[in-house]
This record gives structure tokens, sequence and C-alpha cells, in this order.
């Protein structure tokens, strides 16, 4: 910018012009010094009036901004004692309906100044802010904020504040940015605080709580929908979204009505094409019936009827040299699609490795997995456990319900088997080195009383009223699984070991809980 | 926020791959580049799809506007009935692929299982669940989720009302279909999302159990961002010259997911580094990945001594626990997750805008399906990753394996999430 090599290209005229502005300029400024300066606005808002001389007036920009201030200062002393003039007529004289000031609230601030515990010296109605510190006293709020009264009202605010301090926990502010900063430490924090979090908390809790009732209501419907396992996600969802409800009928309400009002959005627009088409048509009509009338007024025969849609000809002669093109493009399509059906029949005959020994099931029926082991019925499953079973645990031969259809069966023994799980126990019993409990030789089997009659019923008769007493009658439990495997029947209780042995055996039977098994299902 | 899901490119060849049609098990594949198939067709709008009102209401109703490249490309053809493999980047809608597909097909008047879906986690199998119910919302359509950890006298219960479509896990469907509770005789449709996974060696031979009870012939279709050469070797061997929509490994990265790392000179130090990103990592949701279910445990606990909120999830959970956490990290009552490999497939959660790789994954596949969990269907996303010095040596393989670009991480990371 300061370049001196840099040649400004301006006409003469316009610097001629220029020098003289100076010169004027130059005049005026000596004018202006000589003048006396001119008087200080003072305002109550300005904290510090400018007491001190402006600054020597070197330049003659600085003393046009002199004057612009100067201007500006007079033009804001008028509107500072408009506005006083409003705040004291409380809004009367505001004719301006927008007005964003709110005068009589002002006023009422200015009238009530102690009441509101405001006597900040910024507030534009203390007028006395140049008053000495002595008149005035300072103390803490019950909000912990210090504040400044004059000391003859310093008990009343008091009184104010005390009361002020009993409501405190309902008027706290919450909302405010830092409204925890003022509490006094002694002071409990608000109730809202507290709860604050805990809504926080609990309402998780809640949350979680509705998804553990709405999975236990899952489990027993029938049908499950999206809401159903939606459980709150924070998931946005296309604009046409409907959250349907989770209940079956209403669900199906809403969907309905979402249907309905769909066709009568459809029929709708159905309608308006409809009638924008006929409106079309008229309007057609009208504008060919006015340029008939103008044809006519000319002595010009009327327009034809309906013009032909334009095109088809053109279309017409378009074909031949397209025709080349279109039947190629034909022969092309049939040839991919002969390409494709045959690569369809190939894929429909291939037999993938996985498939292989997969029976196809020829034609019509359905493809249906078949088990390598047929499914048994219960009877069958019944026989096979049965067989399973340690002869020696069946239930004895007249009881099984096979004995009794059949007479001839007979259980199958194994004394083989029997001698194998015999020396089983015996292994057994070293190796844990308990010792069984073998009830003395004097040891008579408890029998209550009201059993006693009962113990010399033969087999069919305890069994039926082992039967009657349930499974956990007190005289079943009492004396131990009833053994029927011999046709000789052991004693109940007995020191010999073999009988002890099977003891042992059956009892751990029973308590496998196989001891079903003696009812003869 | 949301970045053109056009960008996205699926570079299609010309060429096609004509051996593999005619190929038996015996044929040695591994020689052999897959290509995409060039019968494949590009429908730019789902109107054009020729979609059932229901499902397009269902569509619309989900947030979906435009289908993704995927979509335009693979849904017609599992409509069809082909064979599909369908690969796309992470979060670009695959799931919604072939969901849309599946109820597409699906005869609703039918009550019985018509398709089967299959993924390796239960999360996911969950997570499926949801997105059909969502988008099938309109054709009040069935789907179970038949997954392990659950009850099991439920699971039949639930089965027996009849079921449209089953999203479950390899384990408790071979059971139920064991207990000819799940009856397959109508299904048409087997899905394998995750397939790379699900053809793996852990669940390969499930796969196969559950495989040889499908009627012979049964529609597969196979989906995954991650699918290596020698899992697309093996697919002759159950699927009939299916449609291939692949994507080179070059393009496999998502523009949209800034990747980073950060170096520490000692696994000590990586704590320290997660601390000073806390913060950064509310800013959101985040994932931690660790490598080992115990290390998910330590760290959950070593952040929790240092008042940090997180919550954690891994495979040795009961599963009400898994259930519950997925629910609050779903609903946004928990902003970070520290968890395994467990997490590193196909959920989606749309505010996830942050990955940390705490450990590195222990194969390339995984990064991409880790990273992959941020930058949800065209969302911003971060990964960080932290290295060891021993550790920058993998990193600068994966880097060059996809052609991409992992920088040190800037101050000013938090500006990009």
């Amino acid at each position: 910018m300061n370049d001196p090599k840099k040649r400004i290209d301006v006409n003469l005229s316009s610097l001629l012009s220029l020098k003289a502005e100076l010169v004027r300029k130059r005049e005026e400024a000596k004018n202006q010094i000589n003048q006396p300066p001119p008087a200080q606005f003072h305002h109550h808002k300005l904290q510090k009036p400018t007491k001190s001389m402006p600054p020597p007036i070197s330049t003659v920009s600085e003393f046009e901004d002199q004057m612009l201030f100067e201007k500006s200062k007079k033009v804001l002393e008028s509107k500072s004692k408009f506005y006083e003039k409003m705040v004291q007529s409380g809004g009367s004289l505001n004719s301006d309906e927008n007005s964003l000031v709110m005068f009589n609230q002002k006023k009422q601030e200015c009238t009530v100044p102690v009441r509101k515990n405001d006597i900040s010296s910024s507030d534009s109605c203390s007028s006395d802010s140049d008053d000495s510190d002595e008149d005035y006293a300072e103390f803490t709020d019950c909000l912990g904020r210090t504040r400044r009264c004059l000391k003859k009202d310093l008990e009343k605010i008091k009184t104010q504040d005390r009361d002020l301090s009993k409501n405190m926990t309902q008027k706290l502010d919450t909302s405010a940015a830092n409204w925890m900063i003022n509490i006094p430490p002694n002071t409990n924090p608000p109730e809202s605080v507290l709860t604050d979090n805990i809504s926080i908390i609990s309402k998780h809790e809640t949350q979680k709580m509705d998804w553990e009732k709405k999975e236990e209501e899952n489990v027993n419907k029938p049908d499950i929908h999206y809401q159903d396992v939606f459980f709150n996600e924070a998931r946005q969802h296309g604009t046409a979204y409907y959250a349907f409800s989770t209940d079956t009928d209403e669900r199906k309400k809403q969907q309905q009505a979402l249907d309905d009002m769909r066709k009568k959005t459809l029929s709708e627009q159905k309608d308006r094409e409809s009638q924008k088409i006929q409106r079309e048509k008229i309007i057609a009509a009208r504008v060919r019936a006015a340029k008939n009338r103008q044809r006519a007024r000319l002595g010009l025969p009327p327009l034809e009827d309906d013009p032909t849609p334009e095109g088809e000809e053109g279309s017409k002669e378009e074909t031949r040299e397209e025709r080349k093109q279109r039947k190629k493009d034909e022969k092309r399509k049939r040839r991919k699609e002969n390409e494709e059906s045959a690569r369809a029949d190939q894929r429909k005959n291939h037999v993938r490795p996985w498939d292989y020994n997969k029976d196809s099931g020829s034609g019509s029926s359905k493809w249906q997995y078949k088990p390598d082991v047929e499914p048994m019925s219960q009877d069958q499953w019944n026989e096979m456990k049965r067989n399973e079973r340690n002869s020696e645990f069946a239930p004895p031969n007249k009881l099984s319900r096979t004995a009794v259809e059949n007479s001839t069966y007979e259980p199958r023994y194994h004394p083989d088997k029997y001698q194998m799980l015999v020396d089983k126990l015996r292994e057994e019993k070293t190796r844990e080195e308990k010792p069984l409990c073998i009830p003395p030789e004097s040891f008579v089997p408890f029998i209550p009383k009201s059993y006693q009659n009962h113990f010399n019923m033969d087999i069919d008769a305890k069994l039926k009223f082992i039967r009657q007493n349930g499974p956990n009658a007190e005289w079943k439990r009492k004396i131990g699984p009833p053994e029927h495997t011999y046709d000789n029947e052991p004693p109940l209780f007995s020191t010999d070991l073999k009988y002890r042995d099977q003891y042992k055996t059956s009892k751990k039977y029973s308590e496998n809980g196989n001891g079903k098994s003696y009812d003869s299902d | 926020m949301i970045i053109g899901i056009s960008r996205l490119t699926i570079e299609f060849q010309e060429k096609s791959l004509k051996m593999a049609r005619k190929s038996g098990p015996e044929e040695d594949l591994s020689n052999v580049e897959f290509e995409t198939s060039e019968e494949v067709e590009v429908v730019p709008t789902f109107q054009a799809l020729g979609l059932k009102e229901e499902l397009l209401r269902g569509i619309y109703a989900y947030g979906f506007e435009k289908p993704s490249a995927i979509q335009q490309r693979s849904i017609k053809p599992i409509v069809k009935g082909r064979d599909v493999i369908a690969q796309a980047q992470s979060g670009t809608g695959k799931t919604a692929t072939f969901s849309i597909s599946i109820l597409q097909s699906l005869d609703t008047t039918l009550r019985e299982t018509q398709v089967l879906c299959l993924s390796p986690t239960r999360e996911l199998a969950v997570q499926i669940q949801k997105v059909i119910l969502a988008l099938g919302d309109f054709m009040n359509v069935q789907c179970h989720v038949c997954i392990g950890g659950t009850n099991l006298g439920e699971d039949i219960r639930k089965l027996d009302y009849g079921q449209h479509i089953v999203s479950g896990t390899p384990g408790r469907v071979f059971d139920m279909i064991k207990r000819r509770v799940l009856r397959t005789r109508s299904i048409k449709m087997l899905v394998l999302d995750e397939a790379d996974e699900m053809l793996n060696k852990g669940f390969k031979e499930q796969i196969y159990d559950v495989y040889r009870y499908l009627p012979p012939a049964t529609q597969v279709c196979l989906i995954s961002a991650t699918l290596p050469h020698e899992i697309l070797e093996m697919t002759s061997k159950f699927m009939t010259d299916p449609i291939r929509i692949l994507v080179k490994r070059d393009e496999l990265t998502l523009e949209g997911i800034k990747q980073f790392f950060v170096a520490v000179e000692r696994e000590e130090w990586k704590f320290d580094t997660l601390c000073d990103l806390y913060d950064t990592l509310t800013i959101t949701q985040a994932v931690i990945f660790c490598n080992t279910k115990r290390k998910v445990d330590w760290l959950t606990e070593k952040m929790r001594e240092a008042n940090f909120t997180v919550s954690s999830m891994h495979g040795d959970m009961p599963q009400k626990e898994r259930d519950e956490i997925m629910k609050e990290f779903r609903s946004g009552q928990s902003r970070v997750l520290i968890t395994t490999d467990v997490w590193a497939r196909g959920i989606d959660v749309q505010q996830v805008s942050l990955v940390i790789n705490y450990d590195l994954p222990n194969n390339r596949e995984l990064y991409i399906h880790r990273i992959g969990r941020s930058g949800r269907f065209g969302r911003k996303g971060v990964a960080i990753n932290f290295v060891k010095s021993d550790d920058i040596r993998i990193l600068r393989d994966i880097e060059q394996y996809y052609s991409t670009q992992i920088d040190e991480m800037p101050m000013n990371v938090a500006d990009l999430i």
C-alpha cells in the first residue's frame, strides 16, 4: 500500500478538489479550537463521569469524532430524560404497543426496593449511590449471599430473610446452572436434589422391572410382535414408523384403523385425479368453444374435433429401422431365457454332496425326514426298559401287568447278574469302609399299631394297601420297600449277609427314585 | 451425520466363474479366484423389487428409504429362490437384506417353519428376530428365537404354536430338530449369517448336523462381511450354482470409520490411556474389545475401582445377565461396554461410534468385524487400537491386507465422533 513506486491513476480534477477540501477542513478546525468546550453530559448510569478535559485535539478527524460524540451524548441525554419520565409515569405515556420495556413494572421496583431485598448500587432506581458507606450495613442472607442495605432497614430486612429461609426448600430454584454453590454448608440440600438422583436410579429400575414383566408376558403370548421385543431400544425409525400396541386386540384395531385410513386416502387420491381430468376436459372444451367463437366472428369454419394424438405415425416409421434391432434383442433374450432354463434344469438335477442319501420323495409326496430309528410307542419303551431292568428288582410275577394279561409270562432270572451285584456291593462296602447299618438280632421292626393288622396280609392285599395310602405312607417308609422277588419271602431284616446285601440294593433302588416300578405301572 | 451409502463401492467384475458351476467335491478350487457373478442385476428402489405392500410399509417404517448396494443386488436373486453368497461391508444392511428376502418369500397363511436362520451368537440371533419382526410388523409375521441358555419348555411351547421363521444358534436348533419339536418339512430356506464363522471349524459340524435334517436342495444363503477363500471353496458341498456378490478386500473397510492407533510401551499403560480416553468414550456409546473373558472381568473391575461407569459382557455370564446388559446398552442406559469377540460380529447399536481394541484381534477378519460395530449404516465411526511395540507389526499387516490407513491417534479425536 505504501509502495512509493506504485502509480496512482486518478484524474487531475479529483486531486484538486481533494486539496480544496483539505484547506477547508483546516480552516474549520482553527475556528473550532477557539470556541469553548461544550458542557459535560452527566448521567446517573455513568459510574465515572469524565471530569477530565477531553484530550487536545490534534487532527481534523479527531475533532470530527469529538463533534459526533457530543451530538450522540446530547441525544442520549434527552433519551434518558424521556426514559425517566416514562418510568415515573408507569408506562401511561407509552403509546407504543410493542414496547419491550415494562414501565409499570419498573415503577413498582422503584417504589418498593426494600421489599425486594434489592439495593444493589447498579439499580437504576437507587439514586443515592454516591452516599457514603457509613449509612450502610452488610449481612449474609439465608442463601449465603452478602447483601448491603441501609442501617435503619437492617432489622426489617433480617426478619424478611428469616421468613424467606423458612420457605426456602420450596423456593430454591434448582434449574439454575450454579444453584448449589450458594448453599450454606450447614443447611441440608433441598429434598429435590435427592429425589432427582433417586428418580434417575429408580427410572432405570422401573424400566428393568418393566422389561422383566414384558418377558414374562411374552412367554405366555402366542403371537410376538416387534413392540413385544423392543425393550426401549434407542433406535431411529422412519417417519412412517407406528408403534403398535402390545395388546393383541388393540393391535388389531390399530392395524384396521390404519388400513381404513390408507384405503380412504387412496380413494380420495383417485377421486381427485378423476376430478382433475374432468376439469381439464371442461376447460379444454371451453377453450375450444371460445376459439370457435372467435373463428366464427372472423368467418372461419370451426375447429375439427379431437385432433389425433401426435407421434403415432412417427413411431410407425421408426419401427422399420428399429425392427431389426428389436428382433435382435428378442433373439438374444430368447437365447438367454433358454440358457437360463437349461441352467435351472441343471440346478434341479444337481445333488449336493451334503444331500447324498437324502430321500427326495419322488414327485408329489413332500420330503420328510426319516429318522434312523423309528420312535417308540410308550408300550415299546416300557417293554424295553423292563428288559433292561434287573429281574431281581422287577415286581413279583403275579403283580406284573403282562402276567395278568398273559399268564405264561415268566420274569427272567439272572443268578449270575445277581452274584455280580453282590460282589460289587461288597467291594463298594470295603472301599467306603462305612459299616452298613445292621439292626441287632433282637431288633423288632417298628410297625405302628394301626398297621399291625395289615402286616400279615398277603402280598396283593399289602400292595393294595400301599396304593391306597400313597407313596408317602408312614408304614411304607418305616419298613422300607417290600421284597417280592423271591417266592420264599425273605425276612424284612436279617443278619444274613445275603439278605442284608439285598436289602441295601433294594433300598438304593428305591432311593434312586425308581421305586415307582413297584407299582407295576 | 449420515454419509451417503452410495459411496460404498462394490465393484463388479465382468468375468464370471464358469467352472464352479459343475464343480464336484473332488475338484481343487484353491487356485480359483472367486468373483461376483455376472448375472447380478442392480435394482435401485424398493418398489422396483416388487415387494409385498405390507413388507414395503415395514421397510419404510424401519427407516430404510433406498436400498443399499448389497440390498439392490441380493434381494432379487434370493426372492427368486437362488442360492446366494452375499458379502458387503459392515453396517451396510446385510441383515435387512436377507430379512426382506425371507419375508418376501414367506407364506404367512401357513403357520409352519419355512425359514431357518442360524447365527454364531445368541445376541445376534435375538437381533435378527427383532429386525424380522420390525420389517414384518405389518405382515404379522411370527419369528421365534431358539438359543441356548433359555428355558427348554418355553422353547418347545413356542415352536408348538407354529412359527414362520426360526432364528437361532446351531446347538439349540439341532436339539429342537432332534426332539421333533422343530419340524423341518416345510423349511425352504436356510440362512447362515456370519457365514464364514458358521462354516469355521467350531461350527461346521453342527451346521452339517442341522443340514442333514433339511429337505434336499433347500435354498441356502450365506451372508457375511468377510468370506475367506477356504469358505467359498467349500460352498459347493451344500449350494447349487450360487450367485456370488463379493467385495474385494481392499474395499472392505469403510471410509466413514476412521482408524487410529495409540502406541503404548507396556501393557499397564493401556489402562491409563483408556482412562484418559473415558470422556471421549461417553460422547455417544463405545465398545472396548479384549481377547479373553478373564481380561474383560479384570478390566471392568479396574475401571470400576477407578470410579468409571462401565458395563461388561462375555460368554461365561448367564444368559439372563447377558440379555439384561444388551437391553441396557441398546436403550442407552449404559454407554461403555467392555466385551470379548462375542460382540465382534453383527451386533447393531446405532449409537456406537467408537470401538477400542484394547487387545489387537487374533485374526484379520475379526478386525473388520470389530471396527464395524461403529459407523452403522452410513454413520461416522472411530476405531482406536492400543498397540505395544511388538503389535505394530500386526497392525501394519492389517493395514496392508485391507489397503487401509491406520494413523496415530490425533489429539482432537473427540471431534471425529
